[in-house]
């Protein structure tokens, strides 16, 4: 019997034009800057997803590109920290405050 | 310091006109990425992981207190509040949005500031030693040349579109605190050959980090300062003509002089010098005398007699003044005065990170301490030049009261580290984090004064921005199937006895890098003799027995 291979998730990613802020691709042809919000994808609805996100690249977000997620989280470090901000608080942060 | 005229500030004008108008037009979606970003990477604006970052220069790392006061400003109204100071004497803004970037540019321009040509494949900001014009062991100062070559490199219509990034640095002084050898082009001001006692110029060229750690080659040992410009010219044309553009990996100027070897490059270099008409290229006697008269020594008032016996007696006194005085405090050329580092490197904290609080209260002391100007040293911390010792104590118990009298320049915990994986796109691990942790194991200052001198550089990718090839101690993240790993290599030396680091062998985890550091200074501590610095002891016995202490012993 042939073993069939589960293509790996993605998600598309960019960073919004004006500000730089990270955003995910979502439903009906928006970006959030959730990762929870963002679409998941494989296969073909990938690559016609991007396709349309590129579009997207004249005036609204630049770089758009996909990765892949692992249990509902970006599979690589680099994404992670896309997603989350950095890993270290930096001094006026409100999380530094707090503490 | 050198001030603007009217030329200059015209045309910094000019330049913020004309990146507004390139920023409207790539909001609204008239150019595209691609035509835009060359134009945005020369006025200094990045894409990074999350914003985009705006690097402002800072020539030759001199400011004035006012400047410093605007950055604060900026990191406040447009940032989140701080800024990051740089391993080539510049300030980084990691959160600036594109569409606040012209308005930033504007209030930047009313200062004197900008960020023209801190990026992109043109000649880059020059840097300089942070104790220029007053380092006691100086033969002259370089900074009216640093500010020649700003001039000369500005907007240059030929060299706006090199293979490659271009960087230039310069020291006056026998100790070089400008890591000169490991720039595109170094340049140390010394007496000349001929034994005339006439000042000129040592030119390196070709050092550099990256992919291909090189220290810069002796090009030539004579060159007069009245040709600076030129002999600067037909090094960037030699380059400008012949580098590689199709990798841009192998773009960079040491990349040309390991294929062409030095002498067929150097053959070149003079042929395109003396084929040029130099007289439009290098500056009359008389605007080198204009331009250097900004830079004339300050007003010192004389400073009482006693005052060495006072300082002693503080010192003595209290331990903790007593290790500032160790680490942070630098002999200066005229009796009675000191150049006071700064350290921006906190226990635990991110490497020449300053919120605008702590850069709006180094501007008060900068005022009242520094007679109103300060240096950003390429170790990421800041300088006051103009420091009296009778003033010192005051000076220590101020910076006390805002949190930055941390005892540990040049020492361990004042690690030089780039922003690694938690800010840049090219990074490949986090840096930031391991400086944290360093920093915290080695938060004891006594221990650190016991240890000694030692440099310690990390960089998050191969780009090495960190420095890390020129690190006594040197660590470099990479990602290794999907997880951080941490090379460390030793030796390095960013001074006149420049050296590449070496590897010690197999890479470690982030959990074991900052033990492997630990276990090298111990090894060190076991292994010196006398007064022997980390360098000093690694140049003795190499880096076998660092390598024994961290892998075992190594097979006969």
């Amino acid at each position: 019997m042939s073993k069939k291979t589960v293509p790996a998730l993605h998600v598309i990613s960019a960073n919004r034009l004006t500000d730089g802020v990270v955003v995910y691709r979502c439903g009906e042809c928006t970006w959030s800057e959730a990762f929870s919000d963002a679409l998941v994808l494989s296969g073909e609805s990938l690559e016609d997803e991007l396709v349309l996100a590129k579009a997207d690249e004249v005036s609204g977000v630049v770089g758009v590109y996909s990765h892949e997620v692992s249990d509902g989280a970006p599979a690589h470090i680099r994404d992670r920290i896309r997603a989350e901000g950095p890993t270290v608080l930096y001094k006026t942060s409100p999380s530094a405050k707090a503490h | 310091m050198y001030r603007y005229d009217e030329f200059d500030a015209a045309i910094v004008a000019d330049r913020t006109r004309e990146f507004s108008d390139q920023v409207a037009r790539r909001l609204s979606g008239e150019i595209d990425e691609d035509s835009f970003k060359p134009l945005r990477l020369m006025n200094g604006v990045y894409l990074q992981l999350h914003a985009y970052m705006l690097r402002v220069a800072v020539p030759y790392g001199e400011l004035s207190a006012n400047q410093l006061r605007r950055m604060a400003r900026i990191a406040k109204d447009y940032d989140k509040g701080y800024g990051h100071f740089t391993t080539r004497q510049n300030i980084q803004y990691n959160w600036i949005a594109l569409s606040d970037m012209p308005k930033v540019l504007e209030e930047l321009a009313e200062v004197g500031l900008h960020a023209i040509q801190t990026s992109g494949n043109c000649i880059r900001n020059t840097t300089c030693d942070p104790l220029a014009g007053v380092a006691a062991d100086e033969y002259e100062d370089p900074r009216p040349w640093a500010e020649l070559i700003r001039q000369w490199s500005t907007f240059h219509p030929e060299f706006t579109f090199l293979p490659r990034k271009f960087k230039i640095a310069i020291t006056g002084a026998t100790k070089d605190r400008a890591a000169v050898q490991f720039h595109d082009v170094g340049l140390e001001l010394a007496p000349l050959p001929d034994g005339s006692g006439e000042i000129g110029f040592k030119v390196y060229v070709g050092g550099g980090m990256g992919r291909t750690p090189r220290v810069g080659r002796l090009l030539r040992d004579d060159l007069r300062k009245e040709h600076l410009l030129s002999y600067l010219e037909a090094i960037l044309r030699t380059y400008n003509m012949q580098g590689r553009r199709d990798n841009k990996y192998k773009a960079r100027i040491k990349i040309l002089m390991d294929a062409l070897g030095v002498e067929a490059f150097r053959a070149k270099v003079d042929a395109e010098w003396e084929a040029m008409e130099r007289t439009t290229v290098d500056v009359p006697a008389e605007e080198v005398a204009r331009i250097t008269d900004y830079f004339a020594p300050l007003d010192y008032a004389p400073v009482s007699t006693g005052t060495a016996q006072e300082v002693a007696d503080l010192r003595a006194q209290d331990p903790a003044f007593d290790a500032w005085l160790n680490a942070n405090v630098h002999a200066h050329k005229v009796e009675g005065y000191a150049g006071v580092t700064i350290s921006l490197k906190p226990v635990g904290g991110i490497p020449g990170d300053a919120t605008t609080d702590e850069m709006e209260a180094v501007a008060d002391l900068v005022d009242r301490y520094s007679q109103g100007i300060l240096r950003v040293t390429h170790e990421q911390n800041l300088l006051l030049p103009h420091v009296r010792q009778d003033q010192l104590h005051a000076l220590w118990l101020a910076l006390q009261a805002v949190g930055l009298e941390t005892p540990n320049v040049g020492h361990m915990g004042d690690i030089i580290a780039c922003p690694g994986l938690d800010y840049c796109a090219l990074a490949t691990a986090r840096s930031i984090p391991i400086a944290q942790e360093i920093s915290a194991r080695f938060k004891d200052m006594t221990r650190i004064q016991d240890i000694g001198p030692v440099t310690l550089n990390i960089s998050g990718c191969i780009n090495a921005c960190g420095h890390h090839h020129a690190g006594n101690i040197g660590i470099l993240g990479l990602e290794k199937a999907g997880d951080e790993a941490y090379q460390l290599v030793l030796g390095g030396a960013a001074d006149e006895r420049a050296a590449v680091a070496q590897q010690t062998g197999r890479g470690f985890s982030a959990e074991g890098i900052v033990d492997a550091v630990e276990t090298v200074v111990e090894a060190y501590m076991e292994l010196r003799e006398g007064s022997e610095t980390f360098i000093d002891t690694f140049r003795r016995v190499g880096i076998t027995p660092f390598k024994e202490a961290l892998h075992g012993p190594t097979s006969a």
